[in-house]
């Protein structure tokens, strides 16, 4: 405004430009266009996003798609092997294996997305908060993560599931679902530390930056500073971190409900089919081979994803 | 170094103090305690209230909490951990895990040496012929390794070579009247390479990255440009100083060791720490629960100490303080 009314000084005439600029420009692309277009090199990275787009939205129709119901037992047609009628089978209880997959995918992808994403939740608040604000909140944030981080992970979720599943009131208030509430919290209470290893790394070598400084001499609060500047530039191991995670959780969510841990039933998941399946394996293998590959594709798939991922968004990590 | 070992020790205390306060509190805190389901087969629900109440009582389970934690503390410090509850009723917990704490020692160790033996060699090629053809096979065969669930392919192999070929034994460590060293190998096969082949698949990544690295240094051109054979200049110059960070990698597999173990050993029937575990957590057995969390957690941090020294003893560079 002040500036209109100065009268504008006499500006010379721009030299005439030594090469045509339009030669040179080119099109403006997008930060998240120039990742698709790095990731879309990755033939395994494809191949591995539409493995599990097919396959969660496969989980997601099951009700629609599913030939039989996941849950009615059919005493005539016990532990039948493959036919046409039965694509992959049936079990013990002469229910549809194809069926119990589809139902089984959703509660298994359901349990690893909603923990991994609160995982990232926690890590990236304990992270942050301890690398913005350093000195004492940042030992004792740290030094906890790293305690937490060397506890034999395994034997403490084993002890957690047990006593939380025979908790009576927790399982009169959630009923059928008690198991998934269970294995998500527990899933969530000893998967957050990498997430805050990693976004506190970042954010310790983003505060010292000049945006850090430019932000906080305009009056930004810390709060505004970290979640609107410091977090967002962390998105990229972020990224990653879930990525990665979520195939991660899949198997421990199996290792749990293999062992008997984890989801109950009437919910099937990937790995509760597979719980107690030794007992049947002498009378039908396959009952014990659909779900572990199941978890093996979408597992490798998802590994596949997160690599090309992470050269996409970051070809500085690449290695 | 003195200072420094000092200090480590107290650290890993204060940890293991702070592990068993959580375990003992999340074993004895949640409501309704270890018999709340038991019935003991009374016709009446006031009699089995009472019956559970007098098992509180011999169990000294109706003292306060924290009473409870210092008498368990106090017994467990001098080597009384305790009586078993139900997986082998009465007897000591400590005689108990002695008897199995040498299989699963011998499952973990061998498990680490194989893995190790696999992953160096695959580790290298890939190190020094990137992006080549063997480069790309062993990348895929790791992220296989990685994707795998692991008791998934512990029951596959069960299935393939004792089910379906007949070729090993499904279970148990020994053959009753037959136990010489054959026998013990061949029932060691399948728990190991089971518990092997996470592992390796993580190593060989690792030793590839950590090779690479190593082999941009400027001191293996110096010793190209003196005329040292590149098998040479990779096999010690490179090697020596590659393996360094493996040690420390070492010491940090402890922890998925052991959960592998407890997932291996249920699979496998092994006579091991890790089944007891799973025993224990499955008959609410608290003492035995107890117990070996802690002796694993023991494993842990005496293997991150020892991967530490040991990692001082081998790279003159570091001097802890």
């Amino acid at each position: 405004m002040i500036a209109s009314a100065i009268p504008a000084p006499a500006i010379p005439a721009p030299a005439p430009p030594a090469f045509d600029d339009d030669v040179l420009a080119t099109e403006e692309v997008s930060q998240w266009r120039l990742v698709w277009r790095r990731f879309r090199r990755h033939r395994l990275g494809l191949l591995g996003i539409t493995v599990i787009g097919l396959i969660a939205l496969a989980c997601i129709l099951a009700p629609w798609i599913a030939p039989y119901t996941f849950d009615k037992p059919d005493t005539s047609k016990i532990m039948a092997t493959p036919s046409a009628s039965h694509w992959l089978g049936t079990d013990e209880l002469g229910r549809d294996v194809l069926t119990r997959l589809l139902y089984a995918g959703r509660i298994s992808l359901l349990v690893s997305l909603v923990a991994t994403l609160l995982s990232i939740v926690i890590g990236v608040l304990v992270g942050s908060i301890a690398a913005y604000f350093g000195g004492v909140l940042d030992t004792l944030l740290m030094r906890f993560t790293d305690m937490m981080l060397s506890l034999p992970s395994l034997p403490l979720l084993l002890i957690f599931s047990k006593t939380l599943r025979d908790f009576g009131p927790l399982r009169r208030a959630l009923g059928d679902n008690t198991s998934v509430v269970i294995i998500i919290t527990v899933l969530t209470i000893f998967g957050w530390m990498n997430v805050a290893r990693l976004v506190y790394g970042s954010v310790l070598s983003l505060k010292a930056r000049e945006f850090t400084e430019a932000s906080r001499a305009l009056g930004a609060s810390s709060f505004r500073i970290i979640f609107t500047h410091l977090v967002p530039n962390s998105a990229a191991p972020i990224i990653v971190a879930m990525t990665l995670g979520i195939g991660s959780r899949i198997i421990a969510e199996a290792s749990l409900s293999f062992l008997g841990l984890g989801i109950v039933p009437p919910n099937p998941s990937w790995g509760s089919m597979l719980s107690g399946v030794q007992a049947y394996m002498f009378r039908n293998p396959w009952l014990a081979f659909y779900p572990g590959l199941t978890i093996l594709i979408v597992v490798l798939a998802i590994n596949f994803a997160g690599d090309a991922l992470r050269d996409a968004l970051d070809p500085r990590l690449k290695h | 170094m003195r200072a420094f070992l000092l200090r480590r020790l107290l650290q890993n205390a204060i940890l293991l103090l702070f592990i068993s306060v959580i375990v003992y509190g999340i074993l004895y805190l949640v409501p309704g305690g270890p018999f709340d389901q038991l019935n003991f087969g009374a016709t009446s629900a006031t009699a089995a209230a009472a019956q559970v109440k007098r098992l509180n009582e011999l169990l000294g389970l109706d003292r306060p909490l924290y009473e409870r934690y210092w008498n368990w503390l106090t017994k467990a410090l001098v080597g009384d951990w305790g009586m078993s509850w139900t997986v082998a009723f009465g007897q000591p917990v400590g005689r108990l895990i002695q008897s199995r704490l040498g299989n699963t020692l011998l499952l973990m160790g061998l498990s680490a040496v194989f893995s190790l033996a696999i992953a160096l060699p695959i580790g290298i090629i890939s190190a020094v012929r990137p992006y080549s053809i063997w480069d790309y096979l062993i990348t895929a065969f790791s992220f296989f390794g990685l994707s795998m669930p692991t008791f998934w392919f512990g029951v596959m192999m069960l299935i393939i070579f004792s089910v379906v070929l007949g070729w090993l034994p499904a279970g148990g460590a020994i053959t009753p009247g037959k136990a010489d060293l054959v026998d013990r190998i061949r029932h060691l096969i399948m728990p190991v390479a089971v518990l092997s082949l996470v592992q390796v698949a993580g190593q060989s990544r690792f030793i590839r990255s950590s090779m690479l690295e190593v082999l941009k240094q400027d001191y293996i051109r110096t010793a190209r440009a003196k005329g040292v054979p590149w098998a040479r200049v990779v096999m010690t110059h490179g090697l020596r100083n590659a393996i360094l960070p493996v040690i420390t990698l070492l010491g940090l597999e402890v922890p998925q060791l052991f959960g592998g173990a407890i997932i291996t050993e249920t699979i496998f029937t092994w006579p091991g720490m890790g089944r007891l575990f799973f025993e224990g957590i499955s008959k609410n057995d608290w003492p035995l629960v107890q117990a070996i969390t802690m002796v694993s957690a023991f494993l842990v941090v005496g293997g991150n100490l020892l991967a530490d020294l040991a990692y001082a003893v081998v790279d003159p560079r570091i001097r802890y303080e």
